[in-house]
């Protein structure tokens, strides 16, 4: 892959835009090495491809790899880690001693699983937003913050090796003011939002000029759940901020909007990503909702291989506005998110639509509280803003009426300022929407 | 393969004139400081000699819990760790991340765990068990942890964060080294101050740390030649 091209729009022109049919060809030449590799090093896949008849010499094509290699999940991942004991689940293909590093996935759901790395320059999830960040614009000499969160690898290395400078300032919940006068100090070209940090700069919002304060930034980017319309347009179009959002890319790295901001740009060269049927194993069309299912193509370490990220997306292959030939995805939920309620599917979304209309809730902050999937009630535990509620009561009731006429079922509504769920929040990035209790 | 080429694509690009910009806080006062190319390296260098000490090596694993901003200390380790072959676990250091050190302690066989705070420490004491860390040998842990965790019966071993440094104890169990190539510490009325050792201009000169204590010179039976903090 060479890159010699001098368009500054793109950090590796030839791969970022390279016609769809070079691209499956390369993609089918990494998935038929990576079956023969990882058979012969991942206690794991041999034994569920020997249980499923499969041999990596009947793999010579993506037809085959698609017709023949089984899914996994993240139960069997689970289930082959404890049965046999061994913490990296039977996935890694190299030896222990050649490791660099390991992460770990969020542990919203579910205990943390790992991510064996092993690198000469930057994490591997780091280094595979390189093309990302210079579609931000970030160049060589610009600042840039340091993202808060560390679990998924540290970014200063990547930072330092595309030319730029780190600045080491706690971005952390309650830093935000710190955080302004920093940027309006140092003048960074870029920063890392959460959830909790977008919903901490509104209230500072109040009583400062947070559009002044973040102009010098080219861009921002956000993850770790949706940020609903109401945040997003008001971090845009109030703040003026140049605001990217990204999301995982089933777990084998990340996919990002590009400036055109219509999808999610996987990197196909690093990652073979099917889009099928939530409850099958076909093929969904360009643009429907479809289950991502993963394989990592640039990961000799512990590859995950036909994985079923339980991530509805609606997926397509068109290219974009941008130049890229590289497939965008929309995230809308995770599999099994929906909540029957006597009969009545409720989804995450429904709900947040609702809340976001009123002012005390518009952050969007709620779980819903389900012992099962199936309930006879729908139970929702609603963050409002303290400072902008004032009668409890009549707040309850607009809450329950609102969702109730969004989604057809009248809900028991329990009020907490948001902080507090914010604050059981038991990863950087995230807190549950579905909750036992 | 794909982020090789991404590497590859930055090894071409102009270097930045500074490896980054750290700051610390005191009594709510920001002191920011220039951190650079040869910083960095010494960093890794000082703290390879610290880890060598306790006998770190090839086929260890090792965690790390820190937060993003304390890059000023946790790149130069992170860069000892590899150059010594040991592979290092990652977790944050807010008392919500304590199940994922939870996890990374049960199922590996952890030599080490740096950086280990308070917050880590109550919450694995209030959700779980501080006895997951028990078949942990070496404990670096921050000071305000280190009452939570001798209580449970665990022998912790001195690692302090203080200022735009750390300070490590080496087996000798004397006070926390600190790389006296890099920063200068006194101890005035039994409070801590920090200057830059090399009195590079614009670099920090006489600042109070908030941290009282007081600093043993001499050599260490250990063989090093840096200063010991000992924290009050």
């Amino acid at each position: 892959m060479s890159d010699a091209r001098s368009d500054d729009r793109y950090y590796q022109p030839a791969a970022e835009t390279m016609p769809r049919a070079e691209l499956e060809a390369l993609q089918e030449q990494r998935v038929v090495e990576l079956v023969e590799y990882a058979y012969e090093r991942s206690p794991f896949y041999r034994e569920r491809w020997d249980a499923a008849g499969v041999h990596p010499r009947q793999v010579r094509s993506l037809d085959d790899f698609r017709r023949r290699i089984p899914f996994i999940d993240k139960q069997d991942v689970q289930g082959f880690r404890e049965r046999s004991g061994d913490p990296f689940a039977g996935l890694l293909c190299v030896d222990r001693k050649e490791l660099t590093s390991l992460t770990s996935t969020s542990g919203t759901t579910s205990e943390p699983e790992f991510f064996p790395e092993r690198w000469d320059s930057a994490h591997p999830l780091v280094t595979g937003t390189a093309r990302d960040l210079w579609e931000l614009g970030v160049r060589p000499g610009d600042t840039v913050v340091v993202p808060p969160g560390t679990f998924r690898g540290f970014w200063d290395s990547l930072f330092q090796l595309l030319g730029l400078v780190p600045l080491y300032i706690d971005t952390w919940i309650g830093q935000w003011g710190n955080v302004l006068d920093a940027i309006e100090q140092y003048r960074p070209a870029y920063v890392q939002l959460l959830y909790p940090m977008v919903v901490e700069i509104e209230r500072l919002a109040d009583v400062r000029d947070v559009r002044t304060a973040l102009a010098p930034l080219k861009a921002a980017s956000f993850a770790g759940m949706p940020l609903g319309r109401t945040l997003t347009a008001k971090v845009r179009d109030e703040w003026g901020v140049n605001l990217f959002l990204y999301t995982s890319a089933g777990d084998t790295g990340t996919a990002w909007e590009c400036s055109e901001h219509d999808g999610y740009h996987l990197w196909e060269d690093m990652v073979l990503a099917e889009h099928l049927d939530p409850s099958g194993v076909t093929a969904v069309a360009d643009g429907a909702i479809g289950e991502l299912v993963a394989t990592d193509l640039d990961n000799i370490t512990a590859p995950f291989i036909r994985f079923r990220s339980g991530d509805l997306v609606r997926l397509t292959r068109t290219a974009c506005g941008c130049g890229r030939t590289h497939a965008r995805q929309w995230p809308v939920g995770r599999k099994g998110d929906e909540t029957v309620v006597d009969g009545t599917l409720v989804g995450v979304q429904d709900v947040w639509d609702a809340l976001e209309t009123l002012p005390e809730t518009a952050d969007g902050i709620f779980q819903i509280i389900r012992p099962t999937r199936v309930v006879d009630s729908l139970r929702l535990r609603v963050g409002y803003t303290p400072e902008l509620t004032g009668d409890l009561v009549d707040l309850l009731v607009r809450a329950r009426d609102v969702v109730a006429t969004k989604v057809g079922v009248t809900p028991e509504v329990e009020l907490v300022p948001a902080g507090e769920i914010l604050s059981r929040s038991a990863s950087v990035a995230k807190f549950p929407r579905l909750v036992k209790a | 393969m794909s982020r090789a080429s991404i590497v590859e694509r930055a090894r071409a690009l102009p270097r930045a004139e500074i490896a980054g910009i750290g700051r610390f806080t005191v009594a709510g006062r920001h002191h920011d400081f220039t951190i650079t190319w040869d910083d960095l390296k010494r960093a890794g260098a000082w703290h390879r000699g610290a880890l060598t000490a306790w006998g770190f090596g090839p086929g260890d694993s090792v965690l790390i819990t820190s937060v993003s901003c304390e890059g000023i200390w946790t790149g130069g380790l992170a860069q000892a760790l590899r150059d010594l072959g040991v592979v290092f676990a990652l977790a944050e250091s807010y008392s919500w991340d304590a199940r994922r050190v939870g996890t990374f302690a049960r199922r590996l066989p952890l030599a080490a765990v740096f950086g280990l705070g308070r917050e880590t420490a109550e919450a694995l004491a209030a959700t779980a068990s501080l006895d997951v860390l028990a078949p942990v040998p070496h404990l670096f842990a921050r000071p305000d942890a280190l009452p939570i965790l001798r209580g449970a019966d665990l022998n912790p071993v001195l690692f302090a964060p203080i200022g735009p440094t750390v300070a490590v104890e080496c087996p000798e169990r004397a006070g926390g080294h600190v790389d006296a190539q890099r920063w200068s510490l006194r101890a005035v009325d039994g409070q801590l101050w920090c200057s830059g050792a090399d009195g590079r201009p614009g670099g920090l000169f006489e600042v109070p740390l908030g941290v009282g204590g007081t600093v043993r010179t001499g050599r260490c039976a250990c063989g090093s030649d840096d200063p010991r903090v000992l924290l009050a």
